[in-house]
């Protein structure tokens, strides 16, 4: 199993960190057809910090959505495909053209209604959607992530998942194979229902599950260890060291192994006819000085405590995969005062050597702050589904 | 005709224009054709593979090495073997893989014929060739429970690099698979 580079050190200032020996990463160009509310636009890139500006509705958030679908194949914000076509059409198209490690690399994504969706690399499909993630690596900060403190523990698993398939295509392997174990299982358990399923037919897939369960949890152990670590860092950082903030982990497969779990609850889960224990269960727990955020933390607080997560997750994987990701910044503002997107803006110059996507609804206050911080950074004013490329700042030195 | 798998509706109806250009008799004898192999062509009634009699030629071939029978899970996947021309034994066609979600248990499958031919005593050895997929390991390991206790040897096709494949271009869950199951040196010398 992979461990920890002993390099691996995001957590202290720039110098002490080998970036040099991080392949950069950018996307040059990015055209969509009939995606979300684009009927068609093409947008390039000359700059490593882009900002999109309009009002609230006009599509900010579908362009850096976009260019979530080239690095995951798929939308932060829906599971469906379909619901990614503008409306009223059967078929959508993103291109966009990235530079990584100085190759290019075209990657084309074709969506469909009721049809296979379609990932070209380099003029080449995919055989399997799974082989692309980690090429391209980003990070999305939205308004959304307070879903992963308000919701249920699949919002955060998926979080882990995302981020650690980002750098382990053989944990990702392990995972989509638990996850269809355990879907087989439960069909088998609901088949059965109250006449209760027969041991010899669950054995299979029981055998499959623990498997499959150890690694997955390995991974996620060496994962959360690095997680907590870089976090306390980040979020002492961009909260001013004023509060301590803190994360758990927790899982069953750290009491009993899935075999002694999926044995112990044999019964449970005939009655209720689903997988009642595993590592589907597995949950992360946020706290700020000892207490639980979701109750009792500000929304202030709880802002920063998912950004900091998000951006100790871009170190990890930075440190991970050795590339630097793509970081999109949506909606920069939202439940932020000036002085923390300014301090917030310092920290991601300071310490983000990747490529940075932001959008706003001002059209003013992003740019005048990064001129002020003399950052060379790249406007597009965004309405009307309209993207107009409006002029690009290059600081002097 | 866009009944049948691979074939659209556009594709269909180019064949029905098609035999529709041709004489009455030509198309007579062609569905004759049709019905002679629905009717004469069924199921091996040791291995379930395709015959035109009540055993298929490979079963009914005396120089086949009667002590080895490879399970595969569909009769294409024989022709796949057969193929190789690397294996003399006989085979048993399961007709699918377990999948509760596809509703496929073990009842649908042939595996109570496969538990009476090697319970008869003249079997040795059974070669899993199923799928690398959750189905194909799932239903591997469901036979090999069932066939434990028969005291007969089970073996499982290797799996990994491709012959003539470069590691550096083996994607990584196949290689850590290859790694995980490695084989004896001496096993992999030409025999
Ligand atoms: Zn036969």
């Amino acid at each position: 199993m992979e461990t920890m580079p002993t390099n691996f050190n995001p957590t202290k200032d720039g110098t002490t960190d080998p970036l040099s020996s991080i392949d950069t990463l950018a996307l040059r160009a990015l055209s969509l057809f009939q995606f979300k509310n684009y009927e068609s636009a093409s947008l390039e890139f000359s700059s490593p910090i882009v900002c999109f500006l309009g009002n609230n509705g006009e599509g900010k958030t579908n362009l850096l959505d976009a260019v979530h679908y080239l690095s995951f194949t798929k939308s932060y914000f829906h599971n469906s495909d379909a619901l990614n076509i503008l409306h009223e059409h059967d078929q959508a198209g993103i291109t966009g053209e990235f530079l990584r490690a100085g190759n290019p690399e075209l990657i084309h994504c074709a969506i469909r209604k009721n049809q296979r969706k379609v990932l070209k690399r380099n003029h080449k499909e995919y055989e399997r959607l799974a082989e692309h993630i980690g090429l391209l690596p980003s990070i999305i900060i939205t308004p959304y992530d307070i879903e992963l403190i308000w919701e249920g523990s699949e919002v955060r698993r998926k979080f882990m998942d995302a981020t650690i398939s980002q750098y382990s295509p053989v944990y990702l392997d392990h995972l989509m194979r638990y996850n269809q174990a355990l879907s087989q299982r439960n069909q088998v358990l609901k088949s059965y229902g109250k006449m209760g399923a027969p041991q010899e037919l669950l054995d299979p897939w029981d055998y499959q599950l623990a498997f499959h369960a150890l690694p997955i949890f390995e991974e996620r152990t060496r994962f959360f260890v690095m997680l907590e670590e870089v976090f306390a860092q980040v979020y002492s950082e961009i909260s001013g060291g004023k509060e301590r903030g803190s994360l758990s982990y927790s899982t069953s497969l750290a009491e009993a192994s899935m075999d002694d779990i999926l044995k112990k609850n044999r019964e449970k889960d005939r009655i209720l006819e689903r997988t009642t224990g595993g590592i589907h269960k597995d949950d992360l727990d946020f706290f700020i000085e000892n207490q639980p955020i979701k109750k009792f933390a500000s929304q202030g607080q709880q802002k920063s405590f998912l950004i900091a997560l998000k951006l100790a997750q871009y170190m990890i994987i930075r440190g991970r995969s050795k590339v630097h990701p793509i970081l999109l910044l949506d909606d920069l503002y939202d439940k932020v005062d000036d002085l923390r997107v300014s301090n917030l803006l310092d920290w991601i110059l300071d310490k983000i050597k990747g490529q940075v996507f932001i959008s706003d609804t001002h059209i003013d206050r992003i740019p005048d702050l990064l001129q002020s911080k003399k950052a060379a950074f790249q406007i597009y004013k965004i309405a009307q589904n309209t993207c107009l490329s409006h002029s690009t700042s290059i600081p002097h030195h | 005709m866009s009944g049948l798998p691979g074939i659209g509706r556009k594709t269909a109806l180019r064949l029905v224009l098609e035999l529709l250009k041709r004489k009455p008799e030509e198309v007579k004898r062609f569905s004759e054709a049709f019905i002679q192999m629905r009717e004469h062509i069924h199921h091996c009634s040791i291995c379930h593979n395709l015959s035109d009699e009540e055993t298929c030629s490979i079963c009914r071939n005396a120089s086949r090495d009667r002590s080895t029978i490879c399970v595969v899970s569909d009769i294409r996947d024989v022709m796949a073997i057969e193929s190789t021309e690397q294996y003399k034994g006989l085979y048993h066609v399961l007709g699918g893989l377990i999948s509760p979600m596809d509703g496929v248990g073990p009842s649908d499958l042939t595996v109570d014929d496969l538990l009476k031919r090697v319970g008869s005593g003249e079997v040795q050895e059974i070669i899993f060739a199923l799928s690398a997929t959750m189905e194909g390991e799932t239903t591997g390991f469901f036979l090999y429970k069932k066939l434990q206790p028969l005291e007969v040897k089970i073996s499982n096709i290797a799996r990994g690099v491709a012959v003539g494949g470069e590691l550096e271009y083996t994607d990584e869950v196949t290689l850590g698979r290859s790694i995980q199951l490695r084989t004896p040196y001496e096993s992999s010398l030409k025999r």
